[in-house]
């Protein structure tokens, strides 16, 4: 191996080179020892003056506490048909602090959300991170704002959404929930707090790329989901019901009505229907229709002396063979005169004459025989002038005014169903009561409660029903009641194949002016079916009906029709065909 | 006096010869470099085994976040499926189907009831019956209970 040529004069050249190397790596140490010295600084900063604030920067970029609302309980009705359910929907929010051109971006995003460009723009104008544009927008909506391409501008949330399947059916009593989904009316509210359940909160971790990191999730408070609630409505009778009404309300060109079906045994409501009717999925602002007028007060006439006629009976004032003389009017305290609805004269007339003709002058007799006194306190034990319990919200007491307030005429009156305010829901209680053999129980739409673990929870009716009428009574009564139909003011609720009993109503409506209004009136019928073997009341009220306006013209036929197509699909046999001792196949 | 003078022989004899003097023994070093490479495998290989579960589960859990994805989106397209069921099992709907096909309902006089031995008509139901079926059987009873409460 040649040795390289030192050139001449030079000393040797190893050394020299060594040297050199030495002192580059000197450079170069001494550079790296700057840059370590630099960073270990730029550590120390950071982890001594800084900490505190750069830790809470970062703790507030990666991890994060999210309340995760519980998802709401369904409704469903006693045969497990869905009536409340829930679908996610998203909603639409905006970054105004992001947004490069406010009018382009307003003229362009308004018309997908059916707004004005210039509300868009007012909400921009708030500033800030965040503001709400429309909430539980559509799927195609959603979409249709994609496209758009505003990514950072424009943002989505998913969120719950309450829906009801069969749209108007039963509205009244569902209810429906606000946006945030809670419950504001109907069974929605009254059931909330168990249907809402609990939302939990947990602690999130997230990734440099804002992906959560699982592990790191913590829960912070457990949450719990929403229970199902299930009705007593049969929703097939519902609708029956609510045809029906509809039927008699367009027919006579009413304003509004109700009509309940109730188990007389139980006190479970099969069908609550109030018209007219609004869609709770678009329950817009028009409170006049969330009215449910099964539970608002309205003067009951006619069907009121039931009532009367049973605390006679029970207090032994009358009997069944009592009589009394109509002469078509009868002149009471003060210089008033109570009429005859169609000014006849009824001659000679017993008790069951009184509910069969509905006679006014024999009821306001058995009114004065009774006595304010004893006449206000059986009106109260038999349920009016209270909230029934229903547990539904809005119910109205009804008005049945202190006795101290009584006046002499009252007794007249009242016998006749006038001064004095009861709900549809109090009247048909008290009916449901002459065909259980005297039992007033409370009426209910809701059954259980299914927790989100699979276990059934009954809800219990508060306390027991109560004995408010001997069975000797009810047995009478039920037997006039029977006879108006067949042979009476009813007569139009006749059905082929079933025996049913039932009381016509016709009230003329307060003014507010003072007095009754003319040419308003409200036309009732309540009842039972079967009449043989009770099953379930029912109750129909008709407000203002257009032309012929008597509860035997207007609410009647209705009052039939139901009741045919309930007993029908309650599987109760026709009456002509008597059990012969077994239990029937499909009925109770 | 003279005495025979003792003569002494000597014998070569093969003595043990004396243990040469003991160098101690060179320790055996390994290389530095070696020995530094093997500190940095020791150190390493659990940092790196750590590091490579973590990165595992941190998969794991991406791929967990995924499928909790899909299971929510499948959620909701049954809620919007369920919700489509009832909707087009609503009873007015049907109704307005059954009345376009000429159905209509019975009239009373088209009904006979068939009766049945008590025994027979209050069997038990099935077990496992859907809960729509536990909440009429709680319904029935409730029935049942107030007809014996109402019973004169």
């Amino acid at each position: 191996m040649r040795r390289k040529a030192v050139p001449p004069g030079a000393r040797s050249g190893f050394p020299q080179v060594l040297s050199l190397s030495r002192r580059r790596l000197k450079v170069v140490a001494a550079g790296w020892l700057v840059a370590l010295l630099a960073v270990a600084g730029r550590v120390a900063y950071l982890q001594t003056p800084r900490f505190d604030h750069l830790r809470q920067l970062g703790y507030r970029q990666h991890v994060e506490s999210v309340t995760l609302p519980a998802s709401r309980g369904r409704i469903f009705d006693r045969a497990g048909r869905e009536l409340a359910a829930n679908v996610v929907r998203e909603s639409v929010y905006a970054v105004p602090r992001a947004v490069q051109d406010p009018v382009d971006f307003a003229r362009r995003v308004a018309p997908l959300l059916g707004l004005e460009p210039a509300a868009v723009l007012e909400r921009l104008r708030r500033g800030g991170y965040f503001v709400w544009l429309a909430r539980q927008v559509r799927p195609e909506t959603a979409d249709r704002l994609r496209q758009l391409k505003l990514a950072g501008q424009l943002g989505f949330e998913p969120e719950e959404k309450r829906v009801y399947p069969a749209g108007s059916l039963a509205a009244h009593v569902l209810g429906f929930t606000g946006v945030d989904n809670q419950g504001l009316a109907g069974v929605e509210l009254r059931y909330d707090p168990a249907l809402r359940g609990q939302a939990s909160r947990v602690i999130r971790v997230r990734d440099a790329l804002g992906r959560e990191i699982l592990e790191g999730r913590q829960v912070a408070s457990p949450g719990r989901q929403g229970a199902d609630l299930i009705l007593t409505l049969d929703s097939v009778i519902q609708h029956v019901v609510e045809r029906e009404l509809e039927r008699a309300l367009q027919e006579h060109r009413a304003r509004g009505g109700a009509a309940l079906v109730m188990d007389v045994r139980t006190g479970e409501l099969l069908a609550v229907a109030s018209m007219p009717a609004f869609d709770p999925n678009e329950p817009g602002g028009a409170s006049q229709v969330w009215r449910n007028r099964a539970l608002e007060a309205y003067e009951p006439g006619s069907t009121l002396k039931l009532a009367v006629l049973a605390a006679g009976l029970e207090a032994g004032v009358i009997y069944e063979r009592s009589r009394f003389l109509c002469q078509g009017l009868l002149r009471i305290p003060d210089g008033y005169i109570i009429r005859e609805a169609h000014g006849e004269a009824h001659g000679q007339v017993e008790v069951p004459d009184v509910v069969r003709l509905s006679c006014n002058v024999a009821s306001a007799q058995v009114g004065s025989a009774l006595g304010a006194q004893r006449l206000y306190r059986a009106l109260l034990r038999f349920g009016f002038g209270g909230p029934t319990g229903v547990d539904l919200p809005g119910e109205s007491p009804g008005i049945l005014r202190p006795l101290a307030e009584w006046s002499s005429t009252d007794p007249y009156v009242v016998a006749i169903g006038q001064g004095v305010a009861v709900t549809p829901l109090q009247l048909l209680r008290f009916v449901a009561a002459l065909a259980n053999g005297g039992l007033l129980v409370r009426p209910h739409v809701g059954a259980a409660l299914r927790e989100p673990g699979g276990s059934l929870r009954r809800l219990a009716a508060d306390g027991e029903p109560v004995r408010v009428l001997s069975s000797s009574v009810t047995g009478a009564l039920l037997r006039m009641m029977e006879r108006a139909v067949t042979d009476g003011t009813g007569s139009a609720a006749v059905v082929q194949g079933y025996r049913l009993a039932g009381k016509t109503g016709t009230a003329q409506k307060p003014s507010p002016h003072g007095g009754y209004a003319p040419g308003r009136y409200v036309a009732s019928f309540v009842g039972v079916a079967p009449a043989d073997r009770p099953r379930v009341a029912v109750a129909v009220v008709v407000d203002e009906p257009q032309g012929a306006y008597y509860g035997g013209v207007v609410a009647a036929p209705a009052f039939g029709r139901i009741a045919s197509q309930v007993l029908w699909l309650l599987g109760v046999p026709p009456s002509s065909t008597a059990p012969p001792g077994g239990r029937r196949y499909g009925g109770d | 006096m003279i005495a025979p003078q003792r003569k002494h022989r000597t014998y070569p004899v093969l003595l043990p010869e004396e243990a040469a003097p003991k160098t101690p023994a060179r320790p055996r070093r390994t290389h530095p470099v070696a020995r530094g490479l093997a500190v940095m495998v020791l150190v390493a290989t659990p940092l790196l085994g750590h590091v490579w579960l973590e990165s595992q589960a941190a998969q794991a859990g991406y791929r967990l976040h995924v499928l909790r994805a899909q299971v929510a989106r499948l959620e909701r397209e049954r809620d919007v499926l369920r919700t489509q069921v009832a909707s087009l099992r609503r009873p007015q709907r049907l109704e307005r189907l059954a009345s376009r096909m000429g159905l209509q309902p019975p009239d009373p006089n088209q009904l006979a009831a068939v009766w049945l031995p008590t025994a027979l008509a209050t069997a038990p139901a099935a077990p496992g019956a859907p809960w729509w079926q536990q909440v009429a059987r709680l319904l029935s009873e409730a029935v049942a209970s107030a007809a014996e409460r109402n019973r004169p």
